[in-house]
């Protein structure tokens, strides 16, 4: 180690890092002269970066920020100068071309939706409906998660409704022929159903009786009124021969309505026909689209009201609308799913792996559970309750530790819920659920660094070169290296300075990210040192505690060589970049129109746009501070016009 | 009811939207594939001989060098322009005229990820195996998923026996009900002989005299999804939809046709070429047969079992425990008769490598032969009476022939490193056959060990038409085809990735 420094300088050297970052809006004061500073820093071992094409970096999919313009110029489809901090005149800006649309997909409930729908549409009858023989039912479908890749590694899993299989198709069928079963089966269900003011259970049902339940019904299940063909052709099916009375009839159409097309696919093409190849959608059907977005479900009856009143045209009815729906429980779990399919803290890696040198006398029962609801109830105390920003994402220490485990890790007394964690734990990436998920079972700072270099600035980065091993290898005897010397020797230079070029152009990537988080240990827990056991020359078994080095530089930010002191100075410049802020509007843009962007210079850039100014908010026009909430985020999405057209 | 498409073709392309992308380029050809593709659905057929020793190793299989860059650490060769020998235990004319005509395909450098163990770490488990010998929890393998889908097996076709499969008592168990276990199809039971073969004709001769349809079922379930059907096909033709999300329909539709054959009393599929192949099926009953004997039987009455469509799946797993057979016609063995899992596999006599080596062409040859001649040969001879595709049954399923691998350097151990199928036919296209695969297992991608073998299981599941969810569930650690491969080793990394078919062979 000595000689290695000795060799090349010590990227940590105090004597050129940077103190630490500044606030805010001392960062927005002082750009120009943190240039100088760094510039300093990047003539040191950082420098390895350069020309190693491997793994340069290069522009994500899609048009997403450009990591040559972190260096003040933008490209990869990208417009805008960049700076130091970015400017109001230099936020980057993803290449749009209006009209150049990509046909709209009709999307298919997934079983979360699907489960919500049927227990809010049965209930418009009688709650008691949705009984235990109905969600057994619906327990049998699919459950539509699929795995998430990015460069063919699992990263988490997205929900993904493309394809059905025959476990949807008899699930789907069982489930409507019950709840028509038992409707048809209970005079009281009869009576209750929309629409039909009762007159279903009457001894004589009249064809007026029947239009009123084809209408009523249908307008429930369609989420929209029936066009006259359809009512046609449902009263058709209600005089089917093969249903040979009343009750036959009435679970055979409800049966036939619960399968059909319209209740299993959200399609909006009915509206008005705004050029040869778009549609704005009707008042049902954006009223249908925004109570999927946010609820997950149908429209409740103040929503259908809404429709039908057509009153949801303005901006300010429509952001009312939103703010209205965010407030209802059904929200919180629809909106975490953008973050779960963002952030991939839903799929944890089994804590029983972790040998008690890791864990370390903490209990591993439920512990995946409580980690994964600390970061939900995080996110939605920030988003929900603190209507708060990015920012305040990468800043709160807000923290719900429901377990004596977790509250052991977080060295927190009273695990009772929401917390305030203490100075030295800040920000949704301290959380144990993200350290956890990335170890190996030690800590991994290249894990942790390719996580936010690939998921939260989206990245791309190139696949290990033929022979590189899976792990460090084994200490010799006699050495004593902390993991991120054991790493920074393996990955970028050995410790004879020699470079490692076939992994140095990602390593020198995703290292230096990494390296913030070690003084977290591979559960979350904080440390300032690391115990690394090996034999001595003698052969014998001796652990050393040796201290962490948590100061380290990166050039995967807006700005080139950022020096940072910990993980808290990276999470203050994540907070404010204009790299992770495309992301999140990238990652947003897939995950409620269910697939990718389209290539760059699509409307779908302009699409992506909206997202990404409502995130800048008033810090776009220079305002420190004035960082657009994920409220606002949302608000914009259902405002745009984009969102009210179906494209074909 | 409606027409059915080739859903593999229209799966495979959605797959690709779903993975977040959209592949217009691809849309033309697809629609004309599909405009042609009105035929029934291909019922998928799979078959698996499989041994559960180091029997084919990678010395034995000509040729063993790819030239075609396929990508990093992979290369090909198109078989049918390979003129060579094949290798000493390939050698049959029926053999190499499909090797010839594009139905071969061999992959070479596939590994499995768990520890080995001794009869436990055979592949077509994907790591599972017998609780007593290792201590690990009994998981399903693959013929327990396939038994217990419902997209392969839907309601409506009960008249299938789910699974033929023969296996001993060791390599691996099924968990399932409803499999038809050929139980003991090897042993040298001191009361019966014959017992495995007695049943496994029992079972298919009686599906022969049984074949009339089912009634009709009572009830309302038929129209109203008859209904279904017409609300799908009006949205599908009157509505302002991508003609990606018709495909979808489209599927959608057809899987809607499979449910609704459940209450239509739909027939079992045509039945031709039913006839009996044994002779004289009761006898013997108690005289001791040789192995050469019981596999005859096995072979002639699995290829008459796929051609008819009295199944869809058989696997012969060719080894069980007990006292071992011989594993070939001990009078025909060049070096007599010895036991062949522990003289010859283990080397408890004390051959030299050339001599096991030897004798392990001997074994691999004969069922080689008997595959081609018994199986091979008649499936492809006959045109597929359950597909208008034109194609022979064999060209509609896949037939893999497969062993543990190994290495010459030590060839009697349980090695899980370096499988190399031989598979024939290509599942109506959605194979890409006629390839010799090899992954470099030195210089890979990872670092190694070539490609993780339970890919080649996903691909047989995914080609059998399961759905990831449907096989997905009940792995453990390191077993199974999901959590996998065994956390800390050094391929933890690679958890939880393996839900992919083998790209280079899956056309899908």
């Amino acid at each position: 180690m000595q000689k290695f420094r000795k060799l090349f300088g010590d990227p940590t050297d105090k004597s050129v890092m940077q103190k630490k970052p500044d606030t805010k809006s001392q960062w927005m004061a002082k750009s120009s002269q943190r240039v100088l500073h760094i510039v300093v820093i990047a003539t040191s071992f950082l420098c390895i970066n350069f020309g190693f094409v491997n793994c340069s970096p290069v522009h994500d999919m899609n048009g997403a920020l450009s990591a040559a313009s972190s260096a003040g110029s933008g490209s990869g489809g990208g417009t805008g100068t960049g700076g130091n901090p970015p400017t109001p005149a230099s936020r980057y800006q993803f290449t749009c071309t209006p009209g150049q649309t990509t046909p709209s997909q009709m999307q298919r409930l997934s079983r979360r939706e699907y489960q919500n729908t049927i227990k809010d549409l049965v209930s418009l009858i009688n709650a008691s409906l949705y009984d235990a023989t109905i969600q057994a039912d619906i327990a049998t479908l699919p459950d539509d998660q699929t795995s998430a890749t990015i460069n063919n590694n699992a990263v988490g899993e997205y929900e993904s409704t493309v394809l059905v299989y025959a476990g949807h198709i008899n699930g789907y069928f069982q489930t409507a022929f019950d709840i028509g079963g038992k409707i048809a089966a209970n005079a009281t269900y009869v009576k209750a159903i929309p629409g039909t003011n009762s007159c279903l259970g009457a001894a004589t049902v009249t064809d007026a009786c029947v239009t009123n339940f084809i209408n009523g019904f249908g307008l429930k299940v369609f989420r929209r009124p029936l066009t006259t063909a359809e009512v046609t052709q449902y009263k058709a099916y209600w005089n089917l021969a093969d249903f040979s009375s009343t009750a036959q009839k009435i679970q055979g159409v409800i049966a036939i309505f619960l399968q059909s097309p319209d209740f299993l696919y959200r399609i909006y093409d009915q509206g008005t026909v705004t050029s040869a190849t778009a549609r704005t959608l009707t008042s049902y059907e954006f009223a249908s689209k925004l109570s999927y977005l946010i609820t997950g479900s149908m429209p409740d009856a103040t929503l259908f009201a809404e429709a039908a009143s057509n009153s949801l045209t303005t901006p300010a009815a429509i952001s009312a609308e939103v703010t209205r729906l965010l407030a209802l429980p059904s929200a919180r779990p629809t909106i975490a799913r953008f973050f779960k399919e963002w952030l991939q803290y839903d799929t944890l890696p089994d804590m029983t792996r972790f040998p008690s040198s890791v864990t370390n006398g903490v209990d591993v029962t439920n512990l995946s559970t409580n980690m994964m609801n600390d970061v939900d109830n995080t996110i939605q105390s920030v988003v929900f309750d603190n209507n708060g920003t990015l920012q305040d994402l990468m800043s709160t220490k807000v923290s719900y530790v429901a377990g004596n485990n977790l509250a052991q890790i977080y060295g927190i007394t009273n695990p009772n819920g929401l917390v305030t964690l203490p100075d030295n734990r800040a920000g949704i990436f301290s959380r144990a659920a993200f350290l956890a998920k990335q170890a190996q079972p030690g800590t991994s700072p290249v894990k942790r660094g390719r996580f936010l270099l690939t998921s939260v600035l989206c990245q791309s980065i190139g696949n290990p070169p033929p022979g590189a091993p899976a792990q460090a290898p084994a200490l010799p005897p006699g050495e004593f290296l902390t993991t991120r010397d054991r790493y920074q020797f393996l990955t970028v230079r050995d410790q004879n300075g020699i470079a490692a070029v076939n992994c140095m152009g990602c390593h020198s990537r995703m290292n230096p990210l990494g390296y913030t988080y070690e003084a977290f240990d591979p559960f979350g827990r904080v440390r300032s040192t690391e115990p690394v056991t090996n034999t001595n020359l003698n052969g014998q078994s001796v652990t050393e505690n040796l201290p962490i080095n948590t100061q380290s530089v990166t050039n995967e930010l807006d700005v080139p060589n950022v020096a940072m002191n910990s993980y808290l100075d990276l999470h203050q410049y994540l907070s404010t970049s204009d790299k992770v802020m495309s992301c999140m509007s990238q990652k947003w843009f897939t995950f409620i129109q269910k697939r990718s962007p389209a290539m760059a210079g699509s409307d779908d850039g302009c699409y992506m746009n909206e997202f990404l100014n409502a995130t800048y908010g008033t810090s776009q026009s220079g305002q420190p501070g004035g960082q657009g909430s994920i409220q606002d985020l949302i608000k914009n999405t259902a405002v745009s016009t984009r969102f009210r057209t179906w494209n074909n | 009811m409606p027409v059915g498409y080739n859903r593999f073709t229209r799966r495979q392309f959605l797959v690709g939207a779903g993975g977040y992308s959209i592949l217009i380029p691809f849309l033309p050809s697809l629609l004309s594939r599909e405009a042609k593709a009105q035929a029934m659905t291909a019922p998928r057929r799979l078959f698996i001989l499989n041994y559960a020793h180091n029997i084919m190793a990678s010395e034995n299989i000509n040729p063993n060098v790819a030239t075609n860059v396929l990508g990093t650490g992979i290369k090909n060769i198109p078989l049918s322009t390979y003129t060579g020998s094949m290798g000493n235990f390939m050698t049959n004319a029926n053999m190499m005229s499909l090797k010839n005509a594009g139905l071969m395909t061999i992959v070479r450098g596939l590994d499995s990820l768990t520890t080995p163990d001794a009869h436990g770490s055979t592949w077509l488990t994907a790591g599972n195996v017998n609780v007593s010998n290792s201590g690990v929890a009994l998981v399903p393998s693959i013929d327990s998923y396939m038994e217990a889908s419902t997209t392969l097996y839907p309601a409506s076709q009960t008249y299938f026996k789910k699974i033929l499969r023969c296996n001993g008592s060791v390599s691996f168990k099924k968990v399932g009900t409803q499999v038809s276990d050929i139980t003991d199809c090897y042993e040298e039971d001191d009361n019966n002989h014959w017992n495995g073969a007695q049943k496994l004709y029992n079972d298919m001769v009686g599906l022969l005299k049984g074949g009339s349809p089912p009634a009709p079922a009572a009830g309302i379930q038929g129209p109203i999804l008859n209904k279904v059907m017409e609300a799908f096909t009006a949205v599908k033709n009157g509505r302002m939809i991508s003609s990606e999300d018709k495909l979808r329909l489209d599927n959608h539709m057809q899987l809607l046709s499979e449910l609704q054959s459940t209450f239509l009393g739909a027939a079992p599929p045509a039945q031709l070429n039913c006839s009996n192949p044994i002779t004289d099926p009761n006898q013997p009953t108690n005289a001791e047969l040789s192995y050469f004997d019981k596999m005859t039987v096995y072979f002639k009455l699995i290829a008459m079992a796929l051609s008819c469509g009295l199944t869809k799946v058989a696997i012969l797993n060719a080894e069980s425990g007990g006292d071992w057979d011989i594993g070939v016609n001990r009078a025909d063995f060049p070096t007599g008769g010895l036991d062949f899992h522990n003289d010859v596999v283990h080397n408890l006599h004390g051959f030299t490598l050339a001599q096991q080596q030897q004798q392990y062409s001997y074994w691999a040859k004969w069922h080689m032969d008997k595959l081609s001649d018994l199986v091979l040969a008649p499936l492809h001879a006959t045109q597929d009476p359950l597909n208008s595709n034109g194609k022979s049954i064999l060209e509609n399923m896949l037939v893999a022939f497969m062993s543990e691998a190994g290495v010459n350097a030590d060839p009697g151990a349980h090695v899980n490193l370096d499988y190399q199928p031989i598979m024939f036919g290509n599942m109506g296209g959605i194979i890409k056959s006629d390839q010799l695969v090899v992954y470099d297992r030195t210089n890979s991608f990872y670092r190694g060990v070539g490609i993780p073998a339970n890919q080649l299981m996903i691909t047989f599941l995914q080609a059998m038409g399961l759905s990831e969810s449907e096989y997905v569930a009940g792995s453990t650690d390191a077993h199974g085809f999901g959590a996998y491969p065994k956390a800390g080793t050094p391929f933890d990394k690679y958890r939880n990735q393996f839900y992919s078919p083998i790209a280079e062979i899956w056309r899908g």
